[in-house]
């Protein structure tokens, strides 16, 4: 794949994301090309006989190849000195594995039991804030797959008996095919490190490195698609990385470090923009799109046990399993019933010294009740399936509310309410080292360069990406190696519902209808509808009827409602008065067909905070300046209506109320 | 406790792709996505979605198929919604809805007939329903149409694995007489999740001692286990008997007995979630458990099987290559009360 053409080019700048960083946020997306050129690369081989559960347990068999300051990956880019990675350093020697290390393992220390347990992330930190590769961040690789291209690789996977994707490209009797002249545009992010570590384990310092690393790498993915060769590509989808909390290593052997959700274009970005205004979360690197609410993260393998001991017993994420009975047997139950057991039979002294001879029979009784009290007789069969079993601990992701933290943009695309001192534009071209004539160029171009290992047809790295950690069998710490994420793409597409075919939320631009409400006061209506989530109270729309305030759209035509955003004023929240923590007051949400509401309960009910106390401390908003609170569940979806709105209870009429900023939410 | 291993929704033309974390993906076979409706329309003989065995069919023991789908006709003969390789099924002979678990020569099958709950309820034809099969991995079978129970049986024998043919959905095994006259929109299967027993074990809080004690502990089992696969294979089967045993003698029991066993079971796991491993509440529950096992005749503290247990040579070889874990004092507390207060063995007197 040759350097992308200009109309490429012209598509990947057209739709490059607005990307919302969280406040504390270390790493940013960053050049892959600075990174590997300042790495040094390194072997590791196992120790004999190797540990099929835990492989490159130590790092005594691990050795340098390249040193650091002197890899290449471009073959025109090489001085004296210099080695080409193309030059039989892509590829891990047999039984074996490569990666790359910036600054290797980081010291030990009261939370780090061992050296060579953790990438040191601190110095990478220090090198990306202040040091030499400051200067290489807040930058993307992007890459453009034709329709031609994607056919190619979509037989690759076929061949390989994965899913045969082109069937998305097939009519079948009186049916369009699913896409007709699809392509891709992939934005690979590459962050110099992932921390991640565990909630609710404060107790276990290392809990809170549980899943750091070196060398990350997130994507997102477009899919385009026109109905002729001569039309414009429209964006049909977006895929959208997180990284995988389940059990990373396969079977097979593959690792799962990350995964992806498509999502419909329109869940993502409002009719008639271009840049999708994405979040994404502090340290773990989780990409959602802007406003969304995450949810407790999902992995996509099975669960990794090892959370529930928060990272201490790394052993017991995968317990000693049995050789293989046959068909039917249930190994694990089995497993943990011969462990709690057999292996008590051990402690029968311990346990009953006195008893001499029947102490191993007594461990016997106590072991084999133990694995009886976990036994779980089922229910009798159920209209519905029972809820699933509990997983381990909830992980949530932080993600930026408002534009408090640092945001990276397309040149000349500020967003709306966005401080310009926390903004940066993306790079608008690549360019070249006045120092030794490299290019540094934010368009994929794999004929160029060799970092690149997910397309059989060009060479590529296929190493980790950050340094290989000891005694890391669940592959949790150790470097990540380069997904297929243009393959991971089509593979969620194929796995989730088409537009249409299950409810999907979507955000309602700002700018569509016409803001309706009695906070008339201070700035109006139209500022809750201004895009700016950071004003202050004055310079919003306000109100005082004892009735309620209310701030409202009209639409055009009439739509479901499922969900409402709330910002509040930055310095006085709603403005109750006396004793602003204590405030807390109700809030109801109304819709109305065909004319304007008489006043603010002049409509049908979709939504009161008081009945779901689940979403705030008593179904109350809090009136906290800057507060912001996302709902969208709950409502009442039964009919559509053109007329929606917001009105908050202000029963004494004591003072003003005010939503700084209201986002409406709609089902399609 | 129920684990989803498949879930096809059929709207990406003929793609069968699993949902669940899986990836138990289907291959399709002579089948035409619909117009009307998300769906696969299965028009011929050769019409299947086949799906390999993989890793979570091997193990099941319990089973819950939903099938949401639109049947054509009713043919002379069988048309399969679901089949799995000697292991279970799912299919209609005319209006009456069957589910079976086990091969030919185990078979045990529910019918919307023989079984029916109250009045016989036909699968009707021409609308989308659903149709569910669940197998409880212990003691009874059902069948639902629509969410409404329409027959149950009483079962003996669990779920085997899968065979080697793995499942087919639309069709039969072996056969290209039973394929369904109809639309499928979306096929759901959970098991029984192997990994339960795993996942409360687990869920202990532990301090770092103690968490090396059994890391320590659990490197030298998984040591001990692949340098003597034999030996691990042979105590695995005898207690894999005992466990076996004692769950078919509790399905026996009335379900009285069974909710009285699984509330016990509740509270230890909220026990053991809460770390309160050697409190009073904790030795208390392990005697008023083994007393009502013995009670119950579900548990007997001389049985054979388990006194000579310690004196097999496989257990005495496994043993001796196994790290100690005196170093959980809780556990030993625990164990005391699971082991009861038995007669101590007198000495000899001096002369």
């Amino acid at each position: 794949m040759a350097a992308p053409k200009p109309e490429e080019i012209a598509l990947i700048r057209q739709f490059e994301p607005i990307l919302f960083f969280a406040p504390g946020e270390r790493f940013f997306p960053s050049d892959a090309k600075r990174y590997v050129e300042r790495c040094s690369l390194w072997d590791a081989k196992d120790p004999s006989p190797p540990d099929p559960k835990n492989p490159f347990a130590t790092a005594d068999t691990w050795s340098q190849v390249i040193p650091a300051d002197t890899i290449v990956v471009a073959a025109d880019g090489i001085g004296s000195g210099d080695t080409f990675l193309g030059s039989g350093f892509l590829t891990p020697p047999s039984g074996g594995e490569r990666f790359l290390s910036l600054f290797g393992w980081r010291d030990p220390d009261d939370t780090v039991p061992s050296p060579n347990f953790y990438a040191n992330v601190e110095s990478i930190a220090q090198a990306y804030e202040h040091g030499a590769l400051k200067d290489s961040r807040f930058w993307y690789h992007a890459e453009f797959f034709s329709t031609d291209r994607l056919k190619l690789l979509f037989a690759t996977v076929l061949a390989a008996g994965g899913l045969d994707f082109s069937a998305l490209l097939k009519p079948a009797e009186n049916k369009p095919p699913v896409l007709r002249n699809p392509a891709l545009i992939c934005y690979y992010l590459f962050f110099p490190a992932h921390e991640e570590g565990l909630p609710d384990c404060n107790n276990v310092p290392q809990a809170q490195l549980f899943g750091n690393y070196a060398g990350d790498w997130a994507c997102v993915a477009l899919v385009l698609d026109r109905p002729t060769l001569t039309l414009p590509y429209r964006p049909q989808y977006i895929g959208l990385t997180n990284r995988n909390i389940g059990v990373v290593k396969q079977p097979d052997g593959s690792e799962v470090r990350v995964g992806m959700r498509v999502l419909p274009w329109e869940a993502v970005l409002a009719t008639g923009l271009d840049h999708p205004r994405l979040s994404v979360a502090k340290g773990s690197h989780a990409i959602y799109h802007k406003g969304e609410v995450p949810e407790p993260v999902a992995p996509f393998t099975v669960d990794d046990f090892a959370r529930n001991s928060c990272g201490l017993l790394q052993e017991g994420a995968s317990l000693p399993m049995l050789p293989p009975a046959g068909a039917g047997a249930d190994l694990a139950s089995v497993g943990i019933g011969w462990l709690k057991t057999v292996d008590l039979g051990g402690l029968a002294n311990a346990l009953f010294p006195w008893a001499g001879g029947i102490a191993g029979g007594l461990a016997m009784v106590a072991g084999y009740l133990w694995s009886i009290a976990e036994v779980q007789p089922p229910p009798l069969p159920q209209p519905v399936p029972p809820p699933l079993p509990p997983a381990p601990g909830p992980i949530t992701d932080t993600v930026a509310t408002g534009g408090n933290g640092l945001v990276i943009h397309p040149h000349g695309v500020l967003p709306t309410g966005v401080n310009p001192a926390n903004a940066i534009e993306w790079p608008t071209a690549g360019h070249t080292s006045p120092t030794n004539g490299r290019k540094y160029d934010p368009y994929v171009d794999r004929d160029a360069t060799v970092m690149w290992p997910d397309d059989p047809l060009f060479p590529g790295f296929k190493g980790r990406w950050g340094p290989r950690v000891e005694n890391d069998p669940s592959l949790r710490r150790s470097g990540m190696l380069f997904p297929s994420f243009w393959r991971m793409c089509f593979d969620a597409l194929v796995r989730s519902d088409p537009l249409g075919a299950a409810p999907v939320q979507v955000l309602i631009d700002a700018s569509e209808g016409t803001p309706i409400g009695n906070a008339t006061n201070n700035a109006g209506l139209a500022a809750a509808y201004d895009g700016d989530l950071g004003k202050t109270w004055e310079n919003s729309p306000t109100g005082d009827s004892p009735d309620g305030v209310y701030i409202g759209k009209h639409f055009p035509t009439a739509y479901r409602i499922s969900g409402i955003w709330i910002w509040l004023s930055s310095d006085l929240g709603f403005n109750s008065g006396n004793d602003p923590t204590a405030a807390r007051r109700n809030f109801t949400i109304y819709g109305k067909n065909g004319a304007d509401p008489a006043g603010p309960r002049d409509g049908e009910t979709l939504y009161v905070s008081h009945d779901h106390q689940d979403v705030l401390p008593d179904g109350l908003l809090p009136d906290i300046a800057g507060f912001f609170v996302a709902i969208l569940a709950g409502f009442d979806t039964t009919d559509t209506h053109d007329r929606v709105w917001v009105t908050l209870d202000n029963e004494q009429g004591d003072g003003l109320s005010v939503f700084t900023q209201v986002g409406w939410v709609k089902t399609i | 406790m129920w684990e989803l291993i498949c879930h096809h929704r059929y709207c990406w033309g003929t793609i069968a792709a699993d949902r669940s974390v899986w990836r138990s993906d289907g291959q399709s076979f002579g089948v035409q996505p619909l117009t009307d409706h998300i769906g696969l329309h299965f028009p011929g003989p050769q019409s299947r979605i086949v799906v390999p065995r993989t890793e979570p069919w091997l193990s099941l023991t319990g089973i819950r198929i939903e099938v949401t789908l639109r049947i054509a006709s009713y043919p002379s003969g069988q048309q399969h919604l679901i089949a799995g390789d000697g292991s279970f099924g799912m299919y209609l002979e005319h209006a009456v809805l069957f589910g079976y678990c086990g091969d030919n020569a185990t078979m045990e099958s529910v019918n919307t007939t023989s079984d029916m709950v109250a009045q016989f309820t036909p699968v009707p034809l021409g609308r989308w329903i659903r149709l569910t099969f669940e197998h409880n991995g212990f003691n009874a079978m059902a069948l639902f149409i629509n969410d409404a129970l329409a027959a149950t049986r009483p079962v003996i024998n669990a779920i085997p694995g899968a065979g080697p043919q793995g499942v087919v959905i639309g069709n039969g095994i072996g056969t290209t007489l039973g394929y369904l006259r109809g639309d499928i929109e979306s096929v759901k299967v959970w098991r029984i999740d192997p990994r339960a027993m795993q996942r409360e074990f687990l869920a202990r809080p532990l301090d770092p001692a103690v968490a090396e004690c059994w890391n320590e502990f659990l490197r030298s089992l998984r040591h001990a286990l692949r340098n003597n696969p034999d030996c691990a294979r042979s105590l695995a089967d005898t207690l894999a008997g005992l466990t076996n045993g004692f769950e078919r003698a509790l399905a026996q029991k009335d379900q009285h007995d069974i909710d009285e066993f699984s509330k016990i079971c509740d509270e230890y796991r909220k026990l053991w979630r809460a770390g309160l491993i050697d409190s009073a509440q904790m030795q208390e529950l392990a005697a008023r458990l083994r007393a009502w096992l013995i009670a119950k005749g579900l548990f007997n503290p001389d049985d054979l099987a388990l006194q000579q247990l310690p004196d097999d040579p496989c257990f005495q070889l496994i043993l001796k290559q196994l790290s100690p874990l005196t170093c959980d004092p809780e556990l030993m507390v625990l164990l005391k009360a699971f082991a009861g207060n038995p007669r101590r063995r007198k000495r000899p007197r001096r002369s």
